[in-house]
């Protein structure tokens, strides 16, 4: 083990902690807003678990490009020692989804929380909660984009 | 779409409208007032409609409420027997169902109407219900009664004696009554060593038994009264214990009571299927009330106006003089002004995405292009492009189309089903393209025929690093195109009104567009002819760009500022063009967390043996049906936004009013409508009369 693979690791899990963290907050505040509208109508299930579940996905994210780094340093099959500067150079290629999928994460939460109350007045327009919520994700999506290219084009040795 | 005019005799006027509801084919509007005429107006007809349809309501509801808590309570039976080591079979319980749902049922007007017939009996088992409904709130009021009374009796049930007997004597001062623990202590000590006295605790107070001599009795009652005694207010001619053991049983009595009225009102959920035919009825009903209510009449004629769909016009014609001969009946084309509504005919697989899209959205105006068959086609592409992998793929599709083959959805109840359906084909696709078939890795593939042969029509490995940015780009790519399209469609729309400004201003980013795309195919494939011919076909679309940055626009300095503005908006355009890496984005999330699960799998069997072969199954099952799940909403709410935001965007307008014809809105059944029937032949106003 060297230094180099000891960062990429760190990025490894910059990125799947940061940006799951950012999911479990927001779903974990569209879920409370989903709980209160169930209490009144447990009909409306289906439409707030569904715009509970948007904010889920940064953490998916930031899970694909720990887990592509994991691969990249053959952590399944003896990892191999990085040269400092590969490892740098991972852990910053990581950053991206740890960050804007901690961010994204909590906004889209808190979005989807107002969309599952928009649910609760007028069910039928929960399509129109759901495109409000997916706007916030685009900037996880990018994210996420520029840290899979940057983990996964070089070489690294 | 075309304006429809009829002027009738006012007894015609149900006939018509029983005839309109039929056909389908008509939105009426509230009519103009001519000259000496009034609005028919809301009548008490109304009103008895509505006490009808408010009864029905609490017949679904009631019965719902009674089959929940029978479910509930043969649970608790079952739960009950399996303790005692007994099993009961669940069908041999008795239970009922019922439900608020829309019934699978395509029916016709006149059909539905034969219900009317039943009215009586289905009105008379609505009245035994309301009967049980108030039968229920008594027992249930009782009920409580003798709950919260036994409640409170508890508190005595230390007390051998009958609640009577609880009287002074000549000589002594007897009584009994509750005070809270903390005051024991203090009453003991007022009370005494000449009174006898008994302390007996319950949960939240303290039972006091009190004898003392009269003379004694003021003495006692100060401190009574000091420790905040209530005095026990029963006199029953029985003991607490005899008291309680009544109670229980007059419960249980209720108790059973309630059950059987709920199983009573269970009797009438057979008649659940035909009290929603008779909702339906009085429903559509309502909805004739509300038309005849806005049209204008005199003391003996009416005027109804409406729009029809112009293949339609002249048989709803032919069917309004076959019910009302003397009715004159006019059909005219739009004027400008008229808010007309938008209907829009599409083929059986364009439809369900203009259903599951579009209206979301907003349906264009009457005259607009319709968008349906674009958004069909690229949500279709595109879908797949982001599942990317034909494992799934070839679930969805089997599973929606089996789903459209056992069911059978009557009329349009099933579009999304439809829509996911054949988006499943496409996933199949490109999910052959990208080589991906449940994440399972290529060189696990590699070791069967089939497998082999899976790897051999797969064209671009997401996971290669130099096919990744194909992949890459060939969603920006798809991304033009898709814009390039919605500019196209932008200049048809326009093409009538402002020319110049659809050619100058969209057909401009057209020709960028394709310019770029011949630029990259010739980089890509390295022909160098192609770069230089694209190059020039885009520069002759910037220059377009300029103009139409000057078009209508009085002075130089103004122009300029166009010029700035279209040039400005290319940044736009570049942003929404990497929206699309959304496409690229989505279709690596799938592939990757399946190989992630597939690996997970793995590990388990190296590390568990033959017990992780179990675990293995486990995490895969669970894991791909998870992947699928998540996916798909990820796909189908990142699709719905390419289209609603960089290519709606860009030609259409929201604000069309959807054709609503008189019968099309049910709550239950769907309705038969003659909309599908379609004579050619145009009818011309004057042919009508």
């Amino acid at each position: 083990m060297s230094l180099g693979t000891a960062l990429a690791l760190i990025g490894a899990g910059l990125a799947v902690g940061l940006a799951g963290s950012g999911s479990a907050i927001g779903v974990g505040k569209a879920g409370r807003a989903a709980a209160g509208v169930i209490s009144e109508d447990p009909d409306k299930f289906v439409k707030c678990l569904i715009l509970q579940l948007l904010p889920g996905t940064q953490g998916i994210y930031g899970f694909i490009v720990g887990f592509i780094v994991l691969i990249k340093i053959n952590i399944f099959g003896g990892a191999l020692a990085l040269t400092t500067a590969s490892g740098a150079m991972i852990l910053g290629a990581c950053l991206p989804i740890a960050i804007a999928g901690l961010i994204s994460g909590i906004h889209q939460g808190a979005v989807a929380a107002s969309g599952i109350a928009l649910v609760a007045k007028k069910p039928e327009e929960n399509v129109k909660a759901i495109l409000l919520t997916a706007m916030v994700e685009t900037y996880a999506l990018l994210g996420f984009i520029a840290s899979f290219l940057a983990v996964f084009l070089p070489t690294y040795a | 779409m075309q304006k429809i005019a009829l002027v009738a005799h006012r007894k015609d006027r149900s006939k018509i409208l029983k005839r309109l509801t039929r056909l389908g084919t008509v939105e009426t509007v509230k009519s103009d007032l001519p000259e000496n005429t009034a609005y028919h107006g809301v009548g008490k007809h109304r009103e008895e409609i509505e006490r009808k349809l408010n009864r029905l309501t609490f017949a679904f509801q009631f019965i719902k409420d009674a089959a929940t808590e029978v479910a509930l309570e043969n649970k608790l039976e079952r739960k009950h027997a399996a303790k005692e080591g007994k099993k009961i079979d669940k069908k041999e319980q008795a239970s009922f169902k019922s439900d608020l749902k829309r019934e699978n049922v395509l029916i016709d007007y006149d059909e539905l109407s034969e219900i009317v017939r039943d009215e009586y009996e289905l009105f008379a088992v609505i009245e035994h219900l309301e009967e049980l409904n108030s039968k229920l709130v008594d027992i249930k009021s009782e009920r409580s009664r003798k709950l919260n009374l036994s409640a409170q009796l508890k508190d005595y049930v230390a007390l051998d004696l009958k609640f009577s007997e609880l009287k002074s004597t000549a000589h002594t001062l007897i009584t009994a009554g509750l005070i809270s623990p903390e005051k024991t202590e203090e009453l003991r000590a007022a009370l005494g060593e000449d009174v006898y006295f008994e302390f007996y605790p319950n949960e939240k107070s303290t039972l006091v038994f009190v004898a003392a001599y009269l003379d004694d009795a003021a003495r006692v009652g100060e401190a009574l009264t000091a420790a905040d005694f209530a005095k026990c207010p029963y006199d029953y001619a029985k003991k607490p214990t005899e008291m309680l053991a009544e109670l229980a049983e007059d419960i249980a009595t209720l108790e059973e009571a309630r059950k059987s009225v709920y199983r009573e009102v269970g009797k009438a959920a057979e008649y659940n299927y035909r009290f929603k035919l008779l909702y339906e009825f009085y429903n559509l009903e309502l909805a004739k009330s509300d038309v005849a209510a806005d049209t204008a009449e005199t003391g003996k004629a009416f005027y109804l106006q409406g729009w029809v769909p112009a293949p339609q016009a002249e048989l709803t014609v032919n069917a309004v003089k076959e019910v009302a001969p003397t009715a004159i009946v006019t059909v005219s084309d739009p004027e400008e002004g008229d808010a007309v509504p938008t209907y829009l005919k599409n083929s059986k697989f364009v439809a369900p995405f203009g259903d599951g899209i579009t209206k979301l959205y907003g349906y264009p105006k009457y005259g607009d292009l319709d968008p349906n068959p674009f958004v069909a086609l690229f949500y279709f592409v595109f879908f797949g492009f982001m599942l990317g992998d034909a494992g799934y793929g070839i679930l969805m599709t089997i599973a929606c189309f089996l789903y459209l083959a056992i069911k059978k959805p009557v009329k349009n109840s099933a579009t999304m089903i439809w829509m996911f359906g054949i988006c499943g084909i496409s996933t199949i696709f490109w999910g052959a393209i990208f080589g991906g078939w449940f994440g399972v890795e290529a060189e696990i593939l590699q070791q069967s025929a089939v497998g082999s042969f899976l790897l051999k029509i797969r064209q671009i490995d997401p996971l290669d690093g130099q096919q990744t940015l194909v992949m890459f780009g060939l969603a920006l790519a798809l991304g033009v195109v898709h814009m390039g399209v919605g500019y196209f469609l932008s200049f048809l729309n326009k093409r009538r009104t402002s020319l110049l400004d659809g050619i100058f201003n969209d057909l401009s980013w057209v020709t960028i567009f394709v310019g770029g795309l011949l630029v990259a195919a010739g980089m890509v494939f390295s022909v160098k002819v192609l770069q230089t011919v694209g190059l020039v076909i885009a520069a002759i679309g910037v220059v377009m760009l300029v103009v139409g940055g000057c078009l209508g626009k009085k002075n130089v300095f103004k122009m300029v500022g166009g010029i700035f503005g279209n040039l400005y908006g290319s940044i736009n355009i570049f942003s929404d063009i990497l929206s699309y890496a959304r496409l690229f984005g989505l279709g690596l999330t799938t592939g990757v967390i399946g190989l992630a699960i597939n690996k997970i799998g793995y590990i388990l069997i190296d590390m568990l043996g033959p017990v992780g072969y179990i675990a293995a199954v486990i995490v895969w099952v669970g894991g791909h049906i998870f992947n699928f799940g998540i996916n798909t909403l990820g796909v189908y709410v990142h699709n719905s936004r390419l289209q609603y935001v960089e290519f709606f965007g860009k030609f259409h307008t929201e604000g069309g009013r959807i054709f609503a014809p008189l019968g099309s809105k049910t709550r239950f059944v769907y309705l038969k409508d003659s909309l599908e029937l379609a004579p050619a032949k145009k009818v011309s106003a004057d042919s009508a009369k």
